[in-house]
């Protein structure tokens, strides 16, 4: 016998537990690996390097930034599709008065953004109640759209220049308007002065 | 066989760890067991009084545990019913639930089972008595210090990373007690493989120590506080680091290790793969340090390292699968999956692969994005603690007991072996943990329904926040009566364990070789190769891949550690060092000032009330997102944040952009009571803050300690001739509270202008911690 054969012999007997060892009774089956289990280990090996090489090769455009703004560039796509790029005025408040749909587009980000101030029927919480025929700074319609960009009360109502769209600032005005006589029940006592107008 | 069979000893003598029977010259080499000169001894004695303290510490806290998360459940659906008390907060409570299971439970769970399986499978007593009961005792402080502090607003906070650095120093302390002891017992073991679980265990017990050690990146600012030493990202990217990896190494990796001594056990029969549990081992541990970035897709982390954690996810999930495809082939051969303990191994086995596939599925980063921070983390969590780790406790407990019976069978104690446990306790906390993880999944669909649906024309189709609150409220109760059946069930559970299945009070002689048929795996045949060198070459070739030099590998069993912990070491190197250095790639034109010191004192109470464990500060590049929270967080934003409050759940809405969004009086009247504004919110009152005066003392204490403005104050100050050091640290003092008077006075002035009151309780509104905190909130997001 060489030594490459005394070799592999010890190997053997070391090999011996494998099978036939007992430690605190348990033994080992050489059950080998299932054919699944290998397949998508392997499979998850191979994609892993494309993955980092498709994202951080080099090439531009595929960062998740890029991603977002591809996302926000299509959304807003789609909703100029449908509206245009409306104009900061009160005949562009006016016109969308009559369409329920819009009106709707509206309400959501009322909910969203006033709602905390103004309840989320407009009855008025910190803020004034919307749902009378009172305005503390409104006497038409374009003075809605000069409150949301400048704010009013000292800061108590913000200004959402730069945090709502333009679109965004002539349906929630749309919606507000539409409030007018609806009297939310529960509603805050009326302030500032009467309107009649719209 | 001649010692068991003469009867139990009651009170045998523990055999000295310098035991004459072993040769101890020969440990001194690097392979202290010759092939073929060592036997397997038939019988040893193990101290079993350890195992019984842990196990017994496990289920007492598990009951706390249990019993202060339906508390914590209330408290988050009916705020007001700790209305007054600060301490019982959410914020402040919920961290009392978590460390308690983690520290408390789990650890002690994990303990029992590896003291009582280092023992058997190394044929003898831990090396040190002395120190198992030190690591005992010290540890049970850990887990009570874990637990107590946050009530009272010490906290590092950032979730599931409360505990200040003393704690997890005295952990990391009382765990190298743990390794010292358990190393000591590997080398000086009476066998001369180490067998597959004693792998996990020596991973754990290196591995441990090392994470420990990046949550003490710290700086000390009072001798019970400290801030990260890394900002921002990079504090993030350490955070969850560590999060990730004690939960690996203290969870999972050891309780493999049991699961491979006890289902073998408990199915009557070898374990079925030898080679899967190998890779198993190696995958497990070596792929899984690298995973943890997965928890910060869509965060300023760098891209670059939320990408190696989304391929080491990948990579993972089929590692994470691999012992319980081998737990259950084993229970299957031995038909054992639904009885006696093998049914509590295949409800843990089959949690813990549900478990793994969710966290899997979670981390990749297309679902993370709606997934995240919703009720589904939660879920998983839960779904890992209740099931997997409780259940291969009692599992493991179970089959500690009957071998325990098995031995004194043969003393003919019969009527000790004849008590079952009962199967309705088995069946009633697996429908317990089905009927509590089910709504949470449930509850959390419905958050990311609620927060990313988008109608026809593109814009959110819930616009309030708060009706992902409402919509899941019903299966956030739903899953506290499934608590409930759980928590029933476990203290049944509990009442049988101790009774019936707790190891001895002192020592016990057992047996080392399994009664029963054990098969034998068939063997190829083998030839006469030495006259065919190619041949030979193939049958070289065939030793590697049989594993042969593994099963060498396995008489230095320290070896397994060591690579473990190395690897691990790298992965912080590689993972968070770059991180922690340039805390995400910052647009220097665009980056944030730092906070004023009002502003800074606000962030402290912002951490101390656990606001981040419901409120996130990370608007994510998502369309939903942006439409609702704003322009996305970048690093530009978080360059200081220490620590940061990305947060991990919204049970209310981010605020990453939340300066601006609100009026000061709307804070105000929200803090004060958030139902006031909104009658469905589910905040506790923070009317407290505005019935505290700000502590000036120690507004300039944690400013001075922490801030880096302080130091171009001092040059400023040092540059007109003043070397007077206490004359310069007047000024600087003067100047600091100059500033939090002046800005205070400015946002009490808009509160009380906009109709708040001039005084709450005695405190003035411009002296209140409620101003501090609005100052802080209305400067969230605002800094570029």
């Amino acid at each position: 016998m060489n030594d490459t054969d005394v070799k592999s012999a010890e190997a053997d007997k070391v090999a011996e537990p494998f099978h036939g060892h007992t430690s605190d009774g348990i033994r080992c089956q050489d059950g080998g690996i299932p054919g699944w289990w290998r397949a998508a280990f392997v499979a998850s090996i191979v994609v892993s390097p494309f993955y980092m090489l498709y994202l951080h090769g080099g090439a531009s455009g595929r960062g998740t930034m890029d991603a977002f703004d591809r996302a926000i560039a299509a959304n807003m796509q789609q909703q100029m599709e449908q509206l245009g790029e409306l104009e900061l005025t009160g005949d562009s408040v006016g016109r969308f008065m009559d369409e329920p749909a819009w009106l709707q587009v509206g309400k959501g980000i009322f909910r969203g953004k006033c709602a905390s101030c103004h309840g989320g029927d407009g009855g008025g919480i910190v803020g004034p109640n919307l749902t009378d025929d009172h305005y503390k700074n409104i006497r038409d319609l374009d003075d809605f759209i000069a409150i949301l960009q400048s704010g009013a009360a000292g800061g108590a109502m913000p200004s959402w220049s730069g945090k709502l769209s333009d679109n965004d600032m002539v349906l929630v005005s749309a919606y507000v308007a539409s409030l007018k006589g609806t009297y939310a029940p529960g509603g805050k006592a009326a302030e500032g002065e009467i309107v009649e107008r719209w | 066989m001649s010692d068991a069979e003469s009867g139990i000893p009651t009170r045998p003598e523990i055999p000295s760890p310098l035991d004459p029977g072993v040769d101890h010259s020969a440990t001194a080499d690097r392979d202290p067991f010759p092939a073929g000169t060592v036997t397997t001894p038939d019988a040893a004695i193990i101290d079993s009084a350890i195992v019984r303290r842990f196990a017994a510490a496990a289920l007492v806290w598990a009951v706390a545990v249990m019993v202060l998360g339906m508390l914590v459940g209330l408290i988050q659906l009916l705020p007001e019913s700790v209305a007054g008390l600060p301490a019982l907060g959410y914020g402040r409570m919920r961290p009392v639930h978590t460390n308690l299971a983690v520290y408390g439970f789990l650890a002690n769970a994990t303990f029992a089972l590896m003291y009582h399986s280092t023992q058997r499978l190394c044929g003898r007593a831990m090396f040190s008595g002395g120190l198992s009961r030190m690591h005992f005792y010290g540890w049970q402080c850990v887990a009570l210090g874990a637990a107590v502090v946050t009530p009272f607003g010490i906290t590092q906070g950032k979730p599931l990373g409360e505990t200040e650095w003393w704690i997890d120093a005295a952990a990391g302390v009382v765990w190298l007690l743990f390794t010292a002891n358990f190393i000591a017992t590997l080398r000086h073991r009476s066998v001369p493989s180490a067998y597959i679980s004693l792998w996990f265990y020596t991973a754990s017990a290196v591995a441990v120590p090392i994470v420990l050690l990046t949550m003490l990146a710290v700086d000390v600012v009072t001798a019970s506080t400290s801030v990260p030493a890394a900002a921002g990202a990079g504090d993030a990217a350490l955070h969850w680091f560590g999060v990730h990896n004690l939960m690996l190494f203290l969870g999972t990796v050891p309780l493999m290790g049991a699961m491979y001594h006890y289902v073998p056990l408990a199915a009557g029969r070898p374990l079925a793969s030898y080679p899967l549990a190998v890779v198993h081992f190696w995958t497990l541990t070596l792929i899984g340090v690298w995973v943890s970035p997965r928890y910060l897709h869509y965060t300023p982390l760098p891209e670059w390292i939320q990408s190696t954690g989304m391929i080491f996810n990948l990579m993972w999930w089929m590692p994470t699968l691999a012992g319980v495809v081998n737990g259950l082939s084993t229970l299957r051969r031995g038909g054992q999956l639904f009885r006696g303990p093998g049914l509590y191994f295949t409800a843990a086995l089959t949690a813990y692969a549900v478990y793994c596939t969710a966290g899997f599925l979670a981390g990749i980063k297309s679902l993370d994005a709606t997934l995240r921070y919703t009720d589904v983390v939660l879920a998983n969590r839960h779904l890992w603690m209740m099931g997997w780790v409780t259940l291969s406790l009692i599992g493991g407990l179970l089959v500690i007991r009957s071998r325990r019976l098995a031995m004194l069978e043969e003393s003919d104690d019969r009527e000790a072996s004849a008590r079952h446990m009962p199967t309705w306790i088995g069946i009633a906390l697996i429908v317990g943990l089905v009927a509590y993880v089910v709504p949470l999944y449930v509850s959390g669909f419905i958050q990311a329904d609620r927060w990313f649906a988008l109608d026809e024309v593109g814009n959110l189709r819930h616009p309030e926040f708060i009706t992902s609150v409402t919509d899941a409220r019903p299966w956030r109760l739903a899953r506290l009566f499934g608590g409930g059946v759980y928590l029933a069930a476990f203290v049944a559970a509990g009442w049988w364990l101790v009774r019936q299945a707790l190891p001895s009070r002192t020592i016990e002689r057992v047996r080392l070789t399994a009664s029963g048929a054990i098969e034998s795996a068939p063997r190829a045949p083998r030839h006469d190769l030495r006259d065919a060198p190619v041949l030979e070459a193939a049958r070289r070739l065939q030793s590697v891949t049989n594993l042969a030099w593994h099963t060498r590998y396995e008489r230095h069993p320290g070896r397994f550690g060591w690579l473990a912990g190395g690897v691990l070491a790298i992965a912080i190197v590689f993972q968070t060092l770059p991180a922690v250095i340039y805390g995400g790639v910052i647009d220097e034109a665009n980056v944030a000032g730092v906070l004023t010191p009002l502003e800074a004192h606000g962030r402290r109470i912002y951490v101390r009330e656990g606001c981040v464990q419901c409120h996130t500060q990370n608007v994510r590049p998502l369309v939903a997102e942006s439409k609702r929270y704003g322009i996305p967080t970048t690093a530009a934003d978080v360059p200081d944040e220490r620590p940061h409050q990305w947060g991990h759940r919204r049970v209310g809405p981010d605020l990453g952009r939340e300066g601006g969004r609100q009026t000061s009086l709307w804070h105000w009247q929200h803090l004060e009571d958030p139902r006031f504004v909104n009658d469905a919110s589910l905040m506790p009152r923070f009317a407290h803050l505005s019935r505290t005066a700000i502590d000036l003392d120690a507004v300039v204490d944690f400013y001075e300690d922490t801030s880096e403005a302080i130091d171009d104050v001092l040059e400023t100050d040092g540059g007109d001739g003043s070397d007077n050091g206490d004359e310069i640290e007047r000024v600087i003092r003067d100047e600091i509270v100059e500033s939090v008077r002046a800005q205070a006075q400015a946002v009490a002035a808009d509160v009380v202008s906009q109709g708040g009151p001039l005084s709450t309780g005695g405190i003035m509104t411009f002296d209140s911690e409620t101003i501090a905190l609005i100052a802080y909130l209305q400067r969230l997001g605002t800094q570029n």
